[in-house]
């Protein structure tokens, strides 16, 4: 098994979009309110861990940044566009519930959000976006923080702790806290309330 | 049939209602201090077990979930949840005392109790979603479920008929290793 350096993940607060039920992808929509208290959760966790020095990743996409900027107060960071979302094709931009009208099969399937941007029409494809997190990965030199999305954080954090692709939808993906990795495991840091 | 992977089955802790005698079906109560102990010996037996490249899935119900967190301590993380593995469902007699069931309804063994109680989920659909479960499992796998949710699991892999599952060996504190529909019941110190 192939070991990373340390990661702490964080995934933007809510967006307008969120919040809708619209699929973002590569498409952008700015904090809630919600999304912002989220974001200054995540900043009570972040001093003693930026006090190590450790190298910052954020996606280009507007939500990842603006939450990065709350986040990690203000802590210079690189950007990386292979932290983007997955591409969602021609779905991007359109309501869960329209999707889920166009492909009836699914009303009785529950499916995560994984599997709808699996299908998307004209989408990037899961084994694509797989590939350009691995690359990311490699990359590394060392302990690292990545401020990103919810299914790069989910397809990510299952290849290092060793889920499988099938069962990577099913990570919990939450907002207003940070995944630490660390020897193929994962643990959730939360502020107190 | 084609290979299933390897898999490790764990029912939960002793709870509270288990040492009252009470059926909890989808009905739950917390670990008592012995289910506690029972979940650390199965993080002790799989200690001893090479977990690379396995998951864990647990029952979404907090007895399950409990014990996951216990028995998995420093060995996997994180711990996903299914509702293909909760526990069948009682209907109408979860939550009630074991033994006065047993009375009031003649029933010969607490196995037909599932069968009898009214609204209950009963063993046939409980066939059906663990076998549809283990059908979409796609790796080796930490399994965290209940007394009855276990042994159909176990039934199924190891090629039984549904007539058989009241001779399925279960236990709390022990881990079942399945492989090439072999089940091999694992203690500590044994």
């Amino acid at each position: 098994m192939i070991t990373y350096p340390k990661i702490w993940f964080l995934r933007h607060g809510q967006t307008e979009w969120n919040k809708a039920y619209r699929l973002q992808g590569q498409l952008d929509s700015p904090l809630t309110q919600l999304g912002i208290v989220q974001a200054h959760r995540q900043a009570q966790i972040m001093p003693e861990i930026l006090a190590l020095g450790p190298d910052i990743h954020v996606s280009p996409l507007g939500r990842a940044r603006q939450t990065a900027d709350i986040a990690l107060g203000g802590a210079a960071y690189r950007s990386d566009p292979r932290l983007m979302e997955i591409d969602a094709g021609k779905w991007q931009g359109m309501l869960r519930a329209d999707i889920l009208a166009i492909r009836p099969q699914w009303a009785q399937a529950d499916p995560s959000a994984l599997e709808i941007y699996e299908a998307a029409e004209g989408g990037e494809g899961v084994s694509a976006f797989r590939a350009r997190i691995r690359s990311f990965l490699e990359d590394l030199t060392g302990p690292s923080v990545i401020v990103a999305h919810g299914l790069l954080g989910q397809v990510l954090r299952a290849h290092i702790c060793g889920v499988g692709p099938a069962l990577a939808g099913r990570l919990s993906n939450a907002q207003g806290v940070v995944y630490e990795l660390e020897n193929g495991m994962e643990q959730v840091l939360e502020a107190p309330e | 049939m084609t290979a299933r992977p390897p898999l490790f089955i764990l029912r939960h802790g002793e709870t509270e209602w288990n040492a009252a005698g009470r059926l909890q079906g989808h009905h739950d109560s917390p670990l008592t201090p012995a289910g506690q102990t029972q979940a650390a010996a199965q993080n002790a037996i799989l200690s001893d077990q090479d977990l690379r490249g396995y998951c864990a899935i647990s029952s979404p119900q907090a007895r399950a979930y409990q014990t996951a967190v216990i028995a998995l301590d420093g060995l996997i993380s994180p711990v996903l949840t299914d509702d293909a593995l909760r526990e069948i469902g009682l209907g109408d007699w979860a939550g009630q005392d074991r033994a006065s069931l047993m009375s009031q309804s003649g029933a010969a063994d607490g196995f037909t109790l599932y069968e009898l109680a009214p609204r209950a989920e009963g063993f046939e659909r409980l066939h059906a979603r663990c076998q549809a479960f283990l059908a979409r499992l796609e790796q080796p796998a930490v399994l965290i479920t209940h007394g009855i949710t276990s042994r159909m699991l176990r039934l199924i892999l190891t090629g039984q008929p549904i007539t058989a599952l009241r001779d399925m060996p279960g236990g709390q504190g022990v881990v079942f290793r399945v492989e090439n529909a072999q089940q091999k019941r694992l203690t500590l110190g044994a």
